[in-house]
């Protein structure tokens, strides 16, 4: 009924073609229409009407996020960015890009590298993943250490409050301090702030080289010793992978743990930096050294970023954080407590920044299955309470990425309420004041 | 409010030293570096964040408005003290609290000088990067609160880039840490929104940085061309090229003269345009980029490039450019420093215009500028008791403004809106993106108590026709003209 109503009002502010039954599920809900505005007037329209009729809101890009949270409370329409995909500024002597929010970061990546520049931010799936989704998810891979993340690189936005009003935010110059950084508030808020509507980002150029190390340890603690000291050699990157991950990433096992080291630079600088971290490496007792070239190692991060993130639903895949200094501890526990599971936990972390994802596979379910039986939700569970305490013994948080409902509904995706968590609710009140964009989704029940 | 009982009230948490109200001593505190002025009604210097937490609890109660201050070398009018306002100084907060070599950071209270937080960890081959030309005098509180910049944030980034945590005390007193040592608390990311809000949403009262390693190579150019123009054209090139030296600057003849007399840094007299090069990193990435850069100035005009050959010529060529706004002050008692942004292929033809701008209105505009963010710094000097050129200086910064929000700009790079620019604000924004800032204010400030007449179009008009000298207006004619 209330689906019928909406319909007809869409359909007065989109074309017909533009309204679908065809929406993603989110944690199990699916919402009952799908609406995809060709223009960013168009997605303003909807989001004021889906205000005005307090409709529960999914805001999507290409879907490859929407694991992160916690369950909707309702989510009545799912709003795709896919039709707004024009790249609509691009000066490349400027080292500017303006993109709509549906642009693939493929796309978008493509466009720069024929000027042979890039958008430093690493993107799980970059096909179907929208810069618009990236930025609200606030995704990013050990190439922050470099290049910080899409707060770093983002300098302007367009973005549609919940409201349906259009707000500016920022600028199209490098470097901006005119107004608050609305826009900076919006990365990593899951679209609970508002709809990306279009997103302005500071691009780099390409590096004259980009080549890759791997080491194998049998033992994690000289991994990390190793990765400390690489540190002095300003590597752009760097990453401790168990030999889970190494399956899934080289399908072969070097080691009991890999040490990869990323350098990014002047094409002498990195033959040097590759040379002085080899002797580090093999300083710390690597058994074996690799080197990867140009395209490899580009590729060879993309498979690191990529890991996990388009695994069965009954997988479990979550993010721990520490002080750095302190990720040896956190992933040596980690591998121990993971030990009893019983089925295939991997782990990657990275030791210059202070993160660490962990995606475990569920031994016995079938890729069809949605739920795990009630013996491995509690091995679970146990397992992630462990996790977080251990994360935050060393400083830490955890956010669980993708978990089934009922673990999910078992336990906290985000952790504990955050320290200024009544601004936080402010902000959604004035932003979103019908809640109608991701209800329930975000922290604290945001 | 009462202002005794308002001290009175203050001094039940503050040693009585410690809140300052007598009006002869308030006199003091009455401006920043900008042209604005106003008297508090106390100034109070808390220690601690249990002070702060304190005097913030009180003026929520009392509702008085409350404008926190560091060093005061702010340009645009943000640490001006509110009318029967507090002016909150961070001054004895001081101190360095910690360095953490094995993560590179460094805990610091809000009054720590720039500076100084690089002086005290390079024997560690460490440094702090923001590097604002006010470095020896400005807190990184004040650094903090206007996202500033300087002349290394091309390659670098500015301060928003480099800070991992704030403890901030909140308007009513509430504390919490934003940020931290670790990465990626859930929640909204706070602390980025409070990075550049110019005092307006409480007290920053820790703040964690990164430092980053002393690079090992570092090689300082001048480049000397006829006009700024020409210069600028060289800086579009050169990023353009792919290349991302650790600095451009430019400054133009009435800036290197100014600087000679007062500094002898050796700068060319005769030059139209000056352009310093810095690259630093890696020997190899040094070797890689000199020859590319002196060959686009090459094409770009520049009649000779002079080479720092030591350390010593290199600070004499920093200092020289970091003194280069003080050194203004020999050439007119006023001067009014704007701080656009254009993209940087506009640069030439910006400043080409903001020249044909100084001969149209018969006023000097001195220029030295951060040309590889495209950040402008138009000085327009003048002589606040001369009315008429007052006005001029008024017409020709906005049309500079225009011009640059024309181009694609900004009205700031990294001095803030403050006082000084708050009226230009709904030039660059329209009136919905303004009442989003007004909500993300207020889900800190509910009661718009923090720097509450900051930042917002206040519909009076341009603000230099509130050019004052101390409390007496000295050119109502000049206001007269905006009416
Ligand atoms: C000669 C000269 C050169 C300059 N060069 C540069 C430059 O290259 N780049 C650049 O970016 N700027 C530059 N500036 C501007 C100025 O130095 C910076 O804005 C600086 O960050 C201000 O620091 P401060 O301690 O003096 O702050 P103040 O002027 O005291 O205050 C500035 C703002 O910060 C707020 N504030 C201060 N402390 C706190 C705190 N603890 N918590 C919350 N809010 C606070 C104030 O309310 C005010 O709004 C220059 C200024 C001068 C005079």
């Amino acid at each position: 009924m209330l689906t019928e109503t909406l319909h007809s009002q869409l359909a007065e502010i989109v074309s017909q073609e533009a309204i679908t039954s065809d929406s993603p599920t989110v944690d199990g809900k699916r919402p009952a229409l799908g609406v995809a505005p060709r223009s960013v007037a168009e997605l303003a329209a909807v989001v004021a009407e889906l205000h005005a009729a307090e409709t529960a809101t999914i805001p999507f890009g290409g879907g490859t996020m929407l694991d992160l949270g916690a369950p909707p409370t309702a989510a009545e329409v799912a709003l795709g960015t896919g039709s707004l995909n024009a790249i609509s500024g691009y000066e490349p002597a400027d080292l500017i890009v303006t993109a709509e929010a549906g642009v693939t970061v493929a796309v978008l990546q493509a466009t720069l590298r024929e000027h042979d520049q890039t958008l430093p931010l690493e993107v799980p799936c970059p096909d179907r993943a929208t810069i618009g989704g990236a930025v609200a998810a606030n995704v990013h891979g050990p190439l922050r250490y470099t290049f910080g993340t899409a707060k770093d690189l983002v300098m302007g936005m367009q973005f549609i409050q919940g409201d349906g009003t259009l707000v500016k935010s920022g600028g199209e110059v490098v470097k901006n301090v005119a107004g608050f950084g609305l826009h900076k508030l919006q990365v990593g808020a899951l679209g609970t702030l508002g709809v990306i509507a279009t997103a302005t980002f500071k691009v780099y150029p390409l590096p004259r080289a980009d080549q890759s190390l791997i080491f194998a340890f049998e033992d994690s603690d000289a991994a990390f010793t190793a990765a400390a000291a690489v540190r002095a050699h300003q590597p752009a990157a760097a990453l401790v992978g168990d030999a889970v991950a190494q399956q899934c990433l080289f399908g072969a096992v070097r080691g009991a743990h890999v040490l990869l080291v990323r350098f990014m630079g002047a094409q002498g600088a990195v033959a040097r930096q590759v040379r002085a971290a080899t002797a580090v490496g093999t300083e710390a007792g690597a058994r074996a050294t690799e080197v990867f070239g140009e395209t490899e190692s580009a590729t060879l991060w993309q498979l690191c970023v990529d890991l996990g993130s388009d695994s069965a639903p009954t997988n479990v895949l979550f993010k721990a954080s520490a002080v750095p200094s302190e990720m040896r501890h956190v992933y040596a526990d980690l591998l121990r407590a993971a030990e009893p599971l019983d089925e295939h936990a991997g782990f990657v972390a990275d030791p210059l920044n202070g993160s660490l994802k962990c995606g475990i596979h569920a031994a016995d379910a079938q890729p069809q299955d949605s739920s795990v039986d009630a013996d491995t939700l509690a091995r679970h569970l146990r397992f992630l309470q462990h996790a977080r305490a251990v994360s935050q013994e060393h400083g830490g948080s955890l956010v669980l990425q993708r978990g089934t409902v009922a673990l999910k509904a078992a336990f906290d995706v985000w952790g504990p309420s955050p320290q200024g968590l009544q601004f936080m609710q402010n902000l959604k009140q004035a932003f979103d004041p019908h809640r109608i964009l991701n209800p329930g989704r975000f922290v604290a029940g945001i | 409010m009462d202002t005794r009982e308002l001290v009175a009230r203050l001094q039940s948490v503050l040693a009585e030293e410690h809140v300052v109200h007598l009006p002869e001593d308030l006199i003091v505190f009455e401006r920043d570096a900008s042209i604005d002025a106003q008297l508090p009604a106390a100034v109070v210097f808390p220690r601690t964040t249990a002070e702060v937490s304190e005097v913030l609890a009180l003026a929520s109660e009392l509702k008085v408005p409350v404008v926190p201050k560091g060093a005061g070398t702010g340009l645009s009018g943000g640490a001006v003290p509110e009318e029967n306002g507090i002016l909150l100084s961070v001054s004895r907060m001081r101190d360095i609290l910690e360095i953490d070599v094995e993560n590179r950071t460094a805990l610091v209270e809000p009054g720590v000088v720039n500076l100084e937080l690089s002086s005290e960890v390079k024997h560690l081959g460490l440094y702090y990067a923001p590097d604002p030309s006010s470095q020896y005098a400005c807190t990184l509180g004040g650094n903090v609160a206007e996202n500033s910049g300087g002349a290394h944030c091309l390659r670098y980034g500015c301060t928003i880039n480099h800070v991992l945590g704030l403890e901030v005390v909140f308007p009513g007193g509430e504390v919490a840490w934003v940020g931290g040592k670790a990465p990626d608390a859930p929640g909204y990311d706070l602390m980025s929104a409070i990075i550049g809000s110019e005092g307006t949403m409480g007290v920053v009262t820790k703040i964690l940085v990164k430092l980053l390693p002393v690079p090992e190579a570092v090689e300082t150019y001048l480049a000397i061309f006829e006009n700024v123009p020409d210069a600028c054209r060289a800086v579009s090139s050169i990023i353009g090229n792919g290349i991302i030296p650790a600095a451009l600057e430019i400054m133009d003849q009435v800036v290197t003269k100014a600087i000679e007399e007062a500094h002898q840094v050796g700068y060319p007299a005769d030059a139209g345009g000056v352009l310093i090069i810095e690259i630093d990193g890696m020997q190899e990435e040094l070797d890689e980029q000199r020859d590319s850069i002196l060959s686009l100035c090459q094409e770009a005009g520049a009649r000779e490039i002079r080479v720092a050959q030591t350390a010593a010529e290199r600070e004499t060529v920093w200092k020289g450019r970091k003194g280069a706004i003080g050194a203004l002050g020999r050439l007119a008692p006023n001067y009014y420093i704007q701080d656009c942004v254009v993209p940087r292929t506009k640069l030439p033809e910006i400043m080409g215009f903001v020249e044909d701008v100084a001969a149209r209105y018969d006023i000097i505009i001195a220029n030295v500028f951060h040309a590889g963010d495209g950040n402008l710094h138009p000085n327009l000097l003048f002589d606040v008791r001369d009315g008429d050129q007052v006005q001029r200086v008024i017409a020709a910064g906005e049309e500079i403004i225009r011009a640059c929000i024309d181009a694609g700009g900004s009205l700031s790079g990294e001095h803030g809106i403050g006082t000084e620019k708050q009226e230009y604000m709904d030039w660059l924004y329209g009136e919905e993106d303004l009442e989003a800032m007004r909500k993300l204010k207020r889900a800190f400030d509910p009661d718009w108590l923090f720097n509450p007449s900051k930042v917002f179009p206040t519909g009076e008009g341009p603000h230099a026709a509130k050019i004052h000298i101390g409390k007496a207006p000295v050119h109502a004619t000049a206001a007269a003209v905006w009416k």
